[in-house]
């Protein structure tokens, strides 16, 4: 049986949240307005055992509160949800959203966007890649950026891709070519058996 | 007195333990009910589901649902629970709403507690036992994603499902924790509300776990019921003065329900019984074959699948001065 990862909370740090703002814009042109506006919910998670890793999360301002006073909770699991991992490489830090993290900045962009028919739903779910049959349209991401949520039929996001071929060649790509590589997606809240 | 040899036949027939038999004649008034009740285990309970208002309006995902051949129907005594009357082309816990956290996969009856436990958006809310979060996220869902709670499993592989339908659900009010719940008192910190959802022999999920009939002995029952008091008697010390706990389990078995408040209650002089008010289920028992138990105990609700179309399931409200 492994062992769960134990962590110690903390209010979330300048370095952190400027990591992430740094990468909401780069990504998905997202305002930094945005994320200031919730700097108040936001925490920090620090594993026990790996300091050069933190996991970045969203939680009510009353249990942020309560946290910060109540020191009898130590080594916790998790706090609200979780937004981000960041690993503090020597180079660049290396941040991998999460699933609902995916959710909440897919709410806050207007670029990086790929919305899919029901087929384009249904074979995403189940961690496919996406073909041009199952793309309705693009918005393209910020220059430089590939990443693009997956949006389905409801405007609602289901996961995040990355665009293999240039926006300006969709229109010409064939029927059955990938359009967008499965980064993550909800279908693994099955796949994992919970 | 009801002889050995129709227990016999009936256990054969119905493929139980005899000593479980002989009991239902005790729980029950007469051999008509217990008949009752068995053919309900047999029959199974209908699926439910929570629609978790964090995410969704219940107007909206039942419109959804209903494109998807899915039909919902209210169950007047939850807030939020909906019966699944028809799901014919697809599994309900497969369905893209499903996974957009929508709603939670839950039994009617395991949906009592939180709403007893009636928490508010000031309050400190422990629950005990909570993995893999049905009910933390329905308490969660009822504070408004506002306030804390502390959500304690003592397995840290349980946990992990937990935390996965915390994420799920965009839940941000609940912080979780591996302990032990009997040492819970030892973090002296002192809640509001505690709901104990105690780990139990599981005799009421016999219309869902038909193997639950030969799987347990009376000894794991009297096992249980230690354990489920020393939980008991760790959240009596974890609560602050005027408190609330919501004591459930999904057993029948009176020495893991109304005993195990009998005997925290003549530790703690303290506890009192609060009457749930609910239109739905049966009072608890105050005696069982030679076991009495305190008197306020008819406060507590009992329901059972012949009776309330439930898993068999036990509810205490109570409430420490």
């Amino acid at each position: 049986m492994s062992k769960r990862e134990t962590f110690i909370v903390k209010a979330v740090s300048n370095v952190t949240l400027e990591k992430f703002i740094n990468f909401a814009i780069k990504h998905f042109a997202i305002s930094p307005k945005q994320l200031i506006r919730i700097k108040e919910e936001l925490i920090e998670l620090i594993p026990v055992t790996n300091k050069k890793k933190v996991i970045l999360g969203i939680t009510s301002q009353e249990l942020k509160q309560f946290l910060a006073n109540e020191k009898k909770l130590r080594k916790i699991s998790s706090a609200g949800f979780t937004l981000a991992t960041i690993e503090f490489t020597q180079t660049t830090p290396k941040i991998n959203l999460s699933l609902a993290g995916i959710l909440f900045l897919s709410k806050l962009s207007v670029k990086a966007k790929v919305f899919v028919n029901t087929f384009g739903e249904q074979v995403f779910l189940y961690g496919k890649d996406l073909f041009k049959k199952s793309i309705d349209k693009i918005i393209k991401p910020p220059k430089g950026s590939k990443l693009v949520f997956i949006f389905n039929s409801y405007g609602e996001c289901i996961g995040l891709g990355k665009l293999v071929k240039p926006v300006s060649l969709f229109k010409k790509a064939n029927a059955n070519e990938i359009i967008v590589k499965n980064l993550k997606d909800l279908g693994i809240y099955l796949r994992q058996g919970y | 007195m009801i002889s050995d040899e129709i227990i016999k036949k009936i256990a054969k027939k119905y493929r139980y333990h005899q000593y479980m038999i002989r009991r239902y004649f005790d729980l029950f008034s007469t051999k008509e009910e217990v008949l009752d009740f068995l053919n309900a285990n047999e029959k199974g309970v209908p699926k439910a589901i929570r629609i978790n208002t964090l995410k969704i309006d219940e107007e909206n995902i039942i419109k959804r649902l209903e494109k998807r051949k899915i039909k919902l129907e209210k169950i007047n005594w939850t807030k939020y629970g909906y019966y699944v009357v028809e799901s014919e082309n697809v599994p309900i816990g497969a369905t893209p709403e499903y996974l957009l956290g929508y709603y939670f996969i839950q039994t009617a009856a395991s949906m009592i507690p939180p709403e007893v436990l009636n928490p508010n958006k000031d309050d400190l809310v422990i629950d005990m036992c909570a993995a893999p979060g049905a009910k933390t996220t329905q308490i969660a869902q009822l504070m408004g994603n506002k306030g804390k709670i502390i959500a304690i499993d003592s397995s840290s592989e349980r946990i992990k499902a937990l935390i996965a339908n915390i994420q799920r659900l965009g839940v941000k009010n609940v912080v979780t924790f591996v302990m032990d719940s009997s040492k819970l008192f030892t973090l002296n910190i002192k809640a509001d509300k505690i709901l104990l959802d105690a780990p139990c022999t599981g005799e009421g999920l016999i219309p869902i776990e038909p193997k639950r009939k030969k799987s347990r002995s009376i000894r794991d029952i009297l096992i249980m019921s230690r354990i489920q008091t020393q939980l008991l008697e760790s959240a009596v010390r974890s609560l602050k003065k005027g408190g609330t706990i919501v004591y459930s389990t999904c057993s029948v078995a009176p020495e893991e329900n109304e005993l195990v408040i009998t005997r925290v209650m003549k530790k703690f002089e303290n506890i009192h019984l609060e009457k749930i008010n609910l239109n739905v289920g049966s009072p608890g028992i105050i005696k069982f074959g030679n076991l009495k138990f305190n008197t306020e105990l008819n406060k507590a609700r009992r329901l059972y699948p012949h009776n309330d179309g439930t898993i068999g399931f036990f509810i205490a409200k109570l409430k420490v001065e």
